[in-house]
């Protein structure tokens, strides 16, 4: 096991390094440069750019660039300096992962928690009307671009009934305040689960429906275990393996989905800070936040595989 | 309080008085409220919003408006520009110049204390411009200093600041430029390009002082309570990054804000309907126009050019499209401003004299009814910023009404980084932009002149290409006149030109909708600035002030 790991985790360097020139060279194709950011695009003014595109090093050739984030990436472990501010890009991307990834974890926490009851009660009581509501919400869930749902959420429940505050990470900046941060975090964790408890409760579903046909659910029902015991019991744990792919798999998307869903809570997470970079061609973050996403998912597939492992004596790591 | 950030914004002129030498005298105690100060109307916050977060809060090393407009609470300048832009002193209580040697001497105020608690002195304003002017700082407006020979300390509180040449520009242009604290850049041009922790942690020595400042979340300033002009009303200024427009009218409607700069247009209807909330629309120095590359067919003829003005509904663009809330425009020069020609009239809209001035530019209509000349069709793209919805409409308005004159309109929304680099090679054939930030003190040569067309080697702000000798001349004189009267007719000629010569599309000057709590008082406004004297902005009602 210790042996699969480390071979993973040596895999995973070249992976990363592909990533890098792809990312690199697909940024620089894009029309544009970073000088943009001093353009305000309702009402333009003057000032002398020449000198900052000089400054931010954007004339030299792209593999001159490329070579001089590489090696100080390598070399010092720096990610660059942002060309909007000359922070840090590592140091700006840090401040802003834990409110990302609190968004994150939050939605999927709830996503699973709400997810897999839907499944299961749907395979259980296949084409019945309940299945028939979930199937429909699901695909719902699904074909609504989250920013929309969000806009929605928003109308709903902070204008309208007034619920929840419409936007921001807190309210009381003076202490922690548990409380405060639930009533904000609420809205938009939500949203993001939306579309992850559609996908997910499916993927239950019909991880479900295939299960409970099984020979070892026929046979715990012919032993006269109560149908919650075959179900909960037997099917459950099996029927969750497909699960665990998909909760890794999802990881991507979910880091794609909160791109939209920071900008309209104003959530001062990572994904504000893409596509802000993206907007203004800050070239280093851009960079910064690509491989952050590209390690996170690289290494959320790898600890997909080895829980796979873990609940599935079947499947044999490291021995091939 | 006035945002030094706009007399960079644009280059200005001085006023013709204070070329005669002219000197000021001003209260010189530390502690004077300022005239019309009303104790009873402090206390209380306000929560503004921005649409991006600050990138750095020290002067001129931004030039982004968010930022901009944080560090025109926190810091001042030698002088300042009252609300017509005229200048005034802050910093410097007196100002003399002396011909000869080209020098202003300026007399610093005595007793004014950064908010660190040190002195203010006449090193502080030398370390000031050293940075400014330093060939390796990040000040990307360094242009502006180019005419200044020498800063230097005459005492400790009065500097003197000799030119290599005239500039008639310099007192409204650079010399409301922010001070900022010596003691706080020990190792100089270096911390001021790449410090940080200063860059985050501002010392100034305005009505306000820095309090936080949490990454995309907000930043908070608070009251100077021993400002030399009077503290401000407010306790506390609160800026909350929104970094969209639908979010932010939806704040402000719910009460998490109390005042958003600009509504759109889309949002404009929703904040009107709230009985606790007021639009008041503001003037801002800006106008929008259709532009193309003025070098290529069809723009580079006159008569194409009058035709697409003639045959574009303008009125129709204010009324329908700014919901009334624009004046129709004939030139550069916003209406509230001297160098608008008051006779000058937009020309009309008339479909008949578009298509006749067609004709005769060769442009006939083929089978198809489109129009062609030498087998060449009247077919062209028109592009806005992508998310500016009132471009848009403008370019479908275009398509519209041009499509009835036999010209065929493509209408294309690009995002605005790429639509920046086309604009600079001159490849897009028709676009909507606005172009602002200026006020009486108006400079248009960057904008106009044939010497600023960008070119692969030197850039420069003439993305129009417009190159004409008329309007050169015009540009050039209006810098070297020094009667304040005589240069005010010059553009008021260049004005009338440009109008009849269509030399690009004039649309309109857009106004500003600013939405706020309609208990918020004392706002004032200049054709650069929604928050001309932040400091005087109160509650009118006592509960809110606590």
């Amino acid at each position: 096991m210790t042996k699969y790991i480390i071979r993973r985790v040596l895999q995973a360097i070249p992976l990363l390094f592909i990533i890098s020139i792809i990312s690199f060279l697909l940024m620089s194709l894009a029309p544009g440069d970073p000088t943009a950011m001093y353009e305000n695009p309702e009402a333009g003014n003057e000032q002398d750019l020449s000198a900052i595109r000089e400054q931010l090093g954007v004339d030299d050739p792209i593999y001159v660039q490329y070579y001089k984030w590489l090696k100080l990436l390598v070399l010092e472990g720096n990610m660059g300096y942002s060309f909007q501010d000359g922070q840090p890009v590592l140091e700006k991307i840090l401040q802003r992962v834990p409110a990302t990834l609190l968004l994150m974890a939050t939605a999927i926490v709830i996503s699973i928690i709400i997810a897999i009851p839907i499944g299961v009660f749907s395979a259980v009581k296949k084409y019945s009307i309940f299945d028939y509501f979930f199937t429909f919400t699901s695909f719902l869930g699904i074909a609504v671009p989250s920013f929309f749902i969000a806009l929605i959420a928003i109308l709903v429940f902070s204008l309208k009934l007034s619920w929840f505050p419409v936007s921001g990470l807190r309210e009381n900046y003076d202490a922690f305040d548990l409380w405060d941060r639930i009533h904000h975090l609420a809205l938009p964790s939500l949203t993001l689960a939306f579309g992850l408890i559609a996908s997910k409760s499916r993927y239950m579903r019909s991880s479900m429906l295939e299960v409970i046909k099984q020979d070892y659910v026929r046979t715990a029902r012919a032993k006269g275990l109560s149908e919650g015991k075959v179900i909960f019991k037997h099917a459950l744990r099996n029927a969750l393996i497909p699960i665990i792919t998909i909760l890794a798999l999802q990881l991507p998307a979910l880091f794609g989905g909160s791109l939209f869903i920071e900008q309209l809570f104003a959530w001062p997470g990572m994904g504000r800070l893409t596509v802000n970079a993206i907007f203004i061609r800050d070239y280093q973050v851009i960079m910064g936040t690509t491989m952050i996403a590209g390690v996170m998912v690289v290494f959320s597939n790898l600890i997909a595989d080895i829980c796979y492992a873990i609940v599935d004596p079947r499947i044999q790591v490291g021995k091939n | 309080m006035q945002n030094f950030k706009k007399k960079l914004l644009t280059t200005t002129l001085a006023s013709a008085v204070a070329l005669g030498g002219f000197s000021f005298l001003a209260t010189d105690s530390a502690d004077a409220a300022r005239p019309g100060y009303d104790p009873k109307k402090v206390g209380g916050k306000v929560i503004l919003t921005s649409f991006s977060d600050a990138v750095r809060l020290i002067p001129y090393t931004t030039s982004d408006s968010a930022s901009s407009r944080i560090q025109g609470m926190i810091f001042e300048g030698m002088l300042n520009l009252d609300q017509k832009g005229n200048p005034i002193p802050q910093l410097a209580t007196k100002w003399t110049y002396d011909k000869a040697s080209m020098t202003y001497t300026f007399d610093l105020r005595k007793g004014v204390k950064w908010h660190d608690g040190k002195p203010f002195t006449a090193d502080d304003v030398v370390f000031s411009y050293q940075m400014y002017m330093n060939p390796k700082s990040i000040n990307s407006y360094i242009g502006d200093f180019g005419t200044i020979k020498s800063v230097t300390k005459t005492g400790t509180h009065q500097v003197k600041i000799q030119l290599k040449e005239k500039d008639a520009l310099i007192v409204s242009n650079v010399f409301p430029a922010a001070i900022i604290p010596k003691h706080k850049f020990p190792k100089g041009v270096d911390d001021f390009n790449k410090n940080n922790t200063v860059h985050r942690n501002p010392v100034g020595t305005g009505p306000f002082v820095f309090k936080e400042w949490k990454t995309d979340e907000r930043i908070v300033v608070k009251a100077n309570k021993s400002y030399w002009n009077g503290r401000p009303y407010m306790d506390e200024v609160i800026t909350r990054i929104l970094p969209d427009a639908n979010v932010e009218a939806i704040n402000l409607i719910k009460g998490d804000v109390d005042w958003v700069e600009a509504l759109t247009p889309a949002t404009i209807a929703q904040v009107a309907k709230d009985k606790d909330l007021k639009i008041t629309k503001w003037d801002y120095g800006q106008f929008d126009f259709i532009g193309f590359n003025s070098k290529v067919a069809p723009f580079n003829d006159v008569r194409v050019r009058q035709a697409l003005t003639h045959g574009l509904n303008r009125q129709s663009i204010v009324d329908k499209i700014m919901l009334g809330k624009a004046y129709i425009a004939s030139g550069p020069f916003h209406p509230k401003i001297p160098q608008n020609n008051p006779a000058v009239k937009p020309l009309a809209f008339d479909q008949k004299k578009a298509a006749a001035l067609l004709d005769a530019a060769g442009w006939k209509k083929g089978s198809d009814g489109i129009r062609a000349k030498d087998g060449k069709k009247m077919d062209f793209e028109f592009y806005f910023n992508n998310g500016n919805k009132s471009r848009e409409k403008i370019g479908l308005l275009a398509q519209q009404d041009w499509g009835k004159l036999g010209v065929k309109v493509s209408v294309r929304g690009l995002e605005w980084s790429i639509f920046l680099d086309r604009y600079a090679k001159g490849e897009l054939d028709t676009f909507a932009l606005g172009w602002g930030g200026y006020d009486g003190n108006v400079e248009h040569k960057g904008f106009f002149h044939s010497e600023n067309i960008p070119t692969a080697t030197s850039p420069g702000n003439n993305r129009n290409r417009i190159d004409d000798p008329k309007i050169d001349k015009w540009l050039d004189t209006y810098l070297q006149e020094e009667d304040r009267n005589k240069r005010i007719k010059i553009y008021q000629e260049m004005h009338k030109y440009m109008a009849e010569n269509a030399t690009v599309i004039w649309t309109v000057h857009p106004m500003k909708n600013m939405g706020h709590d309609k208990d918020l008082k004392g706002i004032k406004t200049t054709l650069s600035s929604p928050m001309f004297n932040l400091e005087d902005w109160y509650w009118g009602t006592a509960a809110k002030r606590k």
